[in-house]
């Protein structure tokens, strides 16, 4: 396999989890994916055979970029920007939680999950995650309430953890939650 | 109304409906409960993956590119109806309209404004029968009168005389205008006074009741109590005329006096053995550590009793050449929060951190630390720092906490590598107003990296106030407040200024060498 192919593979596979990191400090889709990209052109240019692990220098490059979005990008009065400590301690938690594989299954069984979602359900899940609209857009797209979007969304949660749990046939709270 | 739970936070947080109040609790939360931490990280974990389900569900069904974020929906703009409401409210306004210009002219010249707070703890401003709580953009007439609490501070800037005070906790000050200037009382209390004199402008006079001062464009502070007027000139002159006993006194920089009945009026110079010819002006904390002490004194007045106490006296040592070793995990911090360092810093938007010492050795994760290991920190926690001086692997690293148009924002700033060796250096951390961060090393100013791949510069700027800043902080050393970033190796001497050292003073600093028992 040549560098390139091998690089791409690597992005792919931990695509997800760099996400979800930036996702976490964001906790906005596009924010973390115009992130994400930056963080892709800084390991594609960095890159190199000696680096031996590749999950946690991609995370430290997505910690650098999360912490200069925030300082030269700075998104007005309402943003709180977590502190450089709690990035580093959600970053290394966030190795630490990929490294357990305890999310492997639970991925697997929330797309299972995802498709038994139907109706209008499934048409606020895909505006508001597929199409990335917020949560007053989707309300807007759906003829919705603001406020009913936001039940519904919780309501979609609520039976996505169920089913979750069911899936995996786990019984009473979840580990993170105990 | 109840209080939303954490739950209800994290959820709106994702969905973008959290505030700012509530994104300050979450991030609050999230420093102290791991449990949390982890919902975060499943949390952003579960949401990744739905969106890429979501955004292949929406590619492979309607075959459409996934589409950008749209503008925001104009409203529709409804027809106009000349209804009999709005015509009685524009009547209505008419009326408040004539009543208000009526009212305006007949109304009594207002007080003259004479200076805006800019930062107020736990103050209140007395105007005539009113108590207002002191804010940020309150403007102060002459004949109000300003207390503070026992955590009390305030700092405000005059209009028309490029003046700044700083005003300390339990203090009375009342803004009296006199016709020849302006005029500060403080009756109790004490005020930190920057004045800068213009032509054809005249400095206030501060008026205690032992003493009046006429201020000549300098930096001073005054102190009252019920038996005397202490002043300490740092820059410029002050001229002191006690009140009762009459008598004078030029009081210059590097100097203080005290006015007191039955007491002698006459300069003496500010520390004179702590100082050694390094620089004093803005200084807040000096530190040695020729002399060992179940306390190590601040030898600096203007800072007050910023003692600092060693947690673990077993795991410290005091060597022969007057140094205070670490051997192992602990810290030797202020009792509680260094508040004079932070309130001055933030009125001045400047700081320094500057220290003598030898690193035990290049600094690695530990199974109980983690990195950077804190040689000087002032800051409440590990996520509440406020600046900080550390050291990873053989380089320095340094952080100062800045908020920028309303967010907080960090520079977090390493030195090239191999300059953290076990060796005896001097080392200064300097930010000044305009945002300008530099590290010293033995005088000399070093390269500063922020990111990897962010080129090396001598200067690096970073805009801002320390509005952001914990005014709960602590003065630490050889650790974080709550433990977790420990180093270890010899202090010989720190200490801290409420601005930034020129390089100049920098190296005057590093001229005037360690203290030696």
């Amino acid at each position: 396999m040549s560098g390139a192919a091998e690089l791409t593979k690597l992005i792919l596979q931990h695509q997800n989890m760099m996400l979800g990191y930036i996702l976490t400090h964001t906790a906005d889709h596009f924010t973390a994916e115009d992130i994400f990209q930056e963080v892709c052109t800084t390991i594609c240019e960095k890159y190199s055979d000696e680096i031996e692990n590749f999950k946690a220098w991609a995370m430290q490059i997505a910690r650098y970029k999360i912490l200069s979005y925030y300082r030269d990008k700075g998104r007005g009065p309402d943003v709180v920007q977590l502190t450089p400590e709690l990035a580093d301690t959600l970053a290394e938690e966030s190795l630490a939680f990929e490294k357990e594989g305890s999310f492997s299954p639970e991925r697997h069984a929330l797309l299972k999950c995802l498709a038994k979602v139907k109706g209008k359900n499934r048409a606020l899940l895909l505006k508001r995650y597929g199409e990335g609209l917020s949560c007053k857009e989707a309300a807007r797209a759906v003829n919705w309430t603001l406020n009913a979007v936001y039940v519904g969304l919780s309501r979609i949660r609520s039976f996505l953890e169920k089913c979750i749990r069911t899936e995996l046939g786990r019984q009473g709270p979840w580990p993170s939650q105990a | 109304m109840a209080e939303p739970s954490i739950e209800d936070i994290l959820a709106r947080y994702f969905d973008g409906a959290c505030s700012a109040a509530e994104k300050e609790v979450l991030c609050a939360r999230l420093s102290e409960d791991r449990a949390l931490r982890r919902r975060l990280i499943r949390e952003g974990r579960l949401r990744a993956e739905i969106r890429q389900w979501a955004k292949a569900e929406v590619t492979a069904h309607s075959h459409a590119a996934v589409r950008k974020r749209p503008a925001a929906r104009l409203p529709v703009a409804s027809p106009r109806r000349a209804s009999w409401a709005r015509r009685i409210t524009l009547a209505a306004a008419c009326v408040v309209a004539v009543l208000g210009v009526r009212f305006l002219l007949r109304a009594p010249v207002p007080p003259r404004a004479l200076a805006t707070v800019q930062r107020a703890r736990d103050a209140l401003v007395a105007r005539a029968d009113e108590r207002i709580t002191a804010a940020h953009g309150l403007t102060l007439c002459a004949g109000d009168r300003v207390l503070t609490g026992t955590r009390g501070a305030l700092a405000l800037e005059y209009h028309d005389v490029a003046a700044r005070v700083l005003a300390g906790a339990q203090t009375h000050i009342a803004f009296n205008n006199i016709p020849d200037g302006l005029q500060l009382e403080l009756t109790r209390g004490r005020i930190e006074l920057d004045v800068q004199v213009a032509p054809g402008l005249k400095p206030p006079v501060v008026l205690t009741p032992h003493a009046r001062l006429q201020v000549a464009g300098t930096r001073f502070a005054v102190a009252v109590d019920s038996q005397e007027t202490r002043v300490d000139v740092w820059q410029g002159v002050v001229c002191l005329e006690r009140l009762p006993g009459g008598g004078t006194e030029r009081v210059t920089a590097g100097q203080y006096a005290v006015a007191a009945p039955n007491r002698p009026l006459a300069s003496r110079p500010i520390e004179p053995t702590a100082a050694g010819g390094r620089v004093t002006n803005g200084l807040l904390a000096l530190y040695r550590f020729d002399q060992p002490a179940a306390a190590i004194r601040n030898l600096c007045s203007r800072g007050g009793s910023l003692d600092l106490i060693p947690q673990d006296r077993d795991a410290i040592a005091w060597l022969p050449d007057g140094a205070l070793s670490l051997r192992r995990t602990t810290v030797v911090k202020t009792a509680g929060p260094a508040a004079r360092i932070t309130d001055s810093c933030m009125a001045t938007r400047e700081v320094t951190l500057e220290a003598w010492l030898r690193p035990a050795g290049p600094h690695v994760a530990t199974v109980s630390g983690r990195l950077p290991a804190r040689v000087v920190t002032l800051s409440g926690g590990p996520h509440t720092l406020n600046c900080m001086i550390g050291q990873e692997r053989d380089q320095l690293r340094v952080r100062v906490n800045v908020r920028h148009q309303g967010v907080k924002r960090w520079a977090a700033l390493s030195t090239p590598p191999a300059t953290a060796t076990p060796r005896l250096m001097h080392v200064a951390l300097t930010r000044a107003v305009y945002g300008a961060i530099r590290c010293y090393i033995d005088g000399q100013p070093v390269t500063l990296k922020e990111e990897p791949e962010d080129a090396p510069n001598k200067t690096i700027v970073v805009t801002g106030d320390f509005e952001t800043w914990s005014t709960a902080s602590a003065l630490a050393l050889g650790n974080e407040i709550g433990g977790d970033r420990e180093w270890l190796g010899d202090y010989y001497l720190v200490a801290v200024y409420d601005r930034a050292l020129t390089p100049r003073e920098v190296a005057r600093n590093y001229r005037a060498g360690p203290p030696r028992r």
